[in-house]
């Protein structure tokens, strides 16, 4: 009897071609609505147990909530769109991602929706949806950064929490001299991070942050070139997470971070001498970029209805209030800061005191390619100890040729 | 018969295909096609402008080169012992391989905890008198790439130590015994006998590590973040948080480029018979 592995090879691709026609046609998870959003860990925790299981509960669907950073969400619909399938029912965005979102008609019109937002929803959180005259966006998450300081370090020196650039200046410089070795964090990663960051110091200083020409923000690069020596070496590797690390390994004493790192620090790690303000003036005001979330729906999403069902909920007073309460989220209806714990309240404060002097960031189609040359910047001035005079020009060229390309 | 033989194979070519051919052909295609279309080297000549792209191709080999030394320097001596049959050999080996089943990122955590400024190693030294302010391990360049270096050692030094000792107790015992008959010293025994021998497993050693180093990914990132830049990071980088596919799979071509070199001149210089036989 010949050997024929063909004869057993067959069956075997049978087999094989039955099984990859069964996972290609097989139908997705039993989820009826996935929703992404970039969270951190202790944030998903309380989304996955106390924000949707009543959603569920009510609309008789499970919801798929998966964590998607906003800087993939727009390469990753479009390879949905390419393939005719998107699988993303609603999303949670970046507010200063939303431009190439619109640009690449990935996301659906709202106008409809324009009626039936609740009047507890502040007018102005309402606005930031609104792009090319168009709503595309509805409000979920307002977020601001506070500053972090550590009051046992700042007691042992007798230092106060900075209010100015100088104050600033002055404390970074008496960690550096007392301990050898910087202790003031700014998150100088690059990326998202220290965009953020210098985006709020240029208006603080009166610049023009699409400008690195403006005298204002030369300025506020010489100050960084000036503060860069007495900064904590976590600093070059400091983003909105690492910088709750160095804070509670106490690396660093004094940091600018969203306020998801509070429940953390002070609950979750004990760290009560973690207190927080609303942070510093430079020379011309005190700004704070307001970042957060939208929600939106993608283009070729089949579940409109539930979707807009579900960002009704994630609207709701008592959800707001659940963010505000568990995670000290801003929110966006005043009518939800109520229910905050005792713990939370001065914490809370120092977040409403940071709104209040915000601003929002510009929604520039470039903003990817701008992050790029702002980081650049950030790196040669600060880590590579370049003359912000020399640094600025050639990167002001490059970002002024992106504002008239309009790209 | 020869055709019953091809059809059988059809399955791991549609594998391959699918998974290995198809994206790497694709990766090729995105880098040499502008945004709207048509050929252009364009991304290429973008990337190589790139402050960072030089630095992250030398600390890509840097890193690769210090990481297999230390790798075939501890994996070596480490094999040899284990091959006298030492007692506990069992214990130790299952100790040694442990670093091989954690996860990179989870290593990288780990290494973190050694290597920053409030770190173990830091506190070591402090308290051995050694200094007075913590060092920044990752700061300043060379020692950052010495800290990945020797984070990457740890994690995979366990998986040349298995290749060699494989290798080590594959080679006849009575080589030795006539060696010693002869009079032959320890060393001499060690360079006629151990290291030609070996050369097969070392050879399997340097390829299987030397294409991984190339490719580092989490511990740079997680131990140095942006301030030591290799050609994965990079390209991760560029697609990720500046949302541009064609300069990431740029960079990606010359990455794979450099492996494929990089092994055509190892092959050249060891002879290919010695790895593939």
């Amino acid at each position: 009897m010949t050997h024929s592995p063909t004869g057993r090879g067959l069956p075997g691709l049978r087999l094989l071609a039955v099984l990859l026609l069964g996972v290609a046609t097989a139908p997705a998870q039993a989820a009826d609505l996935t929703l992404t959003m970039r969270l951190a860990e202790a944030e998903w925790h309380v989304i996955r147990q106390d924000v949707l299981p009543p959603f569920e509960r009510a609309c008789g669907c499970r919801v798929r909530a998966i964590d998607v950073p906003p800087e993939a969400l727009t390469q990753r619909l479009k390879a949905m769109r390419a393939a005719g399938r998107v699988e993303i029912d609603l999303f949670a965005q970046d507010n200063m991602r939303l431009q190439e979102l619109v640009d690449a008609g990935l996301v659906q019109p709202l106008d409809a929706e324009e009626a039936a937002l609740d009047p507890a929803i502040l007018p102005a959180l309402a606005a930031a949806g609104i792009l090319d005259g168009r709503r595309y966006f509805l409000p979920f998450r307002p977020n601001v950064q506070i500053a972090y300081y550590n009051a046992k370090k700042f007691d042992a020196y007798g230092l106060s929490p900075p209010r100015t650039w100088d104050a600033l200046l002055a404390a970074a410089r008496t960690f550096k001299e007392k301990e050898g070795i910087g202790r003031v964090l700014f998150q100088g990663v690059g990326g998202a991070p220290t965009v953020t960051q210098l985006y709020e110091w240029i208006v603080s200083a009166g610049g023009d942050p699409l400008d690195l020409a403006h005298p204002g923000t030369v300025a506020t690069f010489r100050f960084l070139h000036d503060l860069a020596p007495l900064l904590s070496p976590e600093s070059r590797r400091a983003k909105w997470d690492t910088t709750n690390d160095a804070l509670a390994q106490e690396s660093a004493y004094l940091a600018q971070n969203w306020p998801f790192g509070v429940p953390l620090l002070v609950r979750d790690y004990g760290k009560r001498e973690i207190r927080t303000y609303s942070g510093w003036a430079g020379p011309a005001r005190e700004a704070h970029v307001i970042g957060g979330d939208v929600l939106g729906l993608p283009v070729g999403a089949s579940q409109r209805d539930l979707a807009l069902r579900l960002v009704r909920h994630l609207q709701s007073q008592a959800v707001q209030g659940t963010l505000a309460s568990r995670l000290g989220w801003p929110t966006i209806r005043p009518d939800a800061t109520g229910t905050v714990e005792p713990w939370l309240r001065p914490h809370v404060d120092a977040v409403q005191e940071a709104m209040r002097h915000g601003i929002f960031r510009a929604n520039v189609p470039y903003w990817a390619e701008y992050e790029r040359i702002i980081s650049e910047a950030a790196e040669r001035v600060l880590w590579r100890g370049g003359a912000p005079e020399q640094v600025l020009p050639p990167l002001a060229k490059r970002l002024r040729a992106l504002r008239e390309s309009g790209r | 018969m020869r055709t019953r033989h091809l059809i059988g194979l059809v399955p791991i070519a549609l594998y391959l295909s699918a998974y290995t051919l198809a994206p790497v052909l694709s990766t090729f295609w995105l880098s040499v096609t502008g945004s709207a279309g048509g050929l252009t080297l364009e991304h290429f000549r973008q990337i190589g402008g790139h402050y960072q792209f030089g630095e992250a191709v030398l600390n890509t080999l840097g890193i690769t080169g210090l990481s297999l030394a230390l790798e075939l320097g501890v994996g070596l001596a480490a094999a040899l012992a284990l091959a006298t049959r030492p007692r506990g050999r069992a214990a130790f080996q299952v100790l040694l391989l442990i670093p091989l089943g954690v996860p990179t990122i989870v290593a990288a955590a780990v290494m973190r905890t050694i290597f920053g400024t409030v770190g173990y190693l830091n506190e070591v030294l402090f308290r051995l008198r050694l200094i007075e302010i913590p060092v920044d391990w990752v700061g300043d360049r060379l020692l950052a790439l010495g800290a990945v270096a020797a984070a990457d050692a740890w994690k995979v030094t366990p998986l040349v130590l298995l290749i060699l000792l494989a290798g080590l107790e594959a080679i006849p015992a009575d080589l030795y015994e006539a060696a010693r008959t002869d009079g032959a010293s320890r060393w001499r025994q060690f360079t006629a006998i151990t290291l030609p021998l070996l050369k097969p497993a070392l050879s399997m050693a340097v390829i299987v590590r030397g294409v991984d180093a190339f490719r580092i990914f989490a511990l740079p990132l997680a131990l140095a973040g942006h301030g030591l830049p290799v050609l994965s990071t990079y390209a991760y980088t560029e697609y990720l948080e500046y949302g541009n596919p064609h300069t990431a799979a740029a960079s990606s071509v010359v990455l794979l480029v450099m492996i494929l070199v990089a092994v055509g001149v190892y092959l050249r210089l060891a002879g290919p018979e010695e790895v593939l036989r």
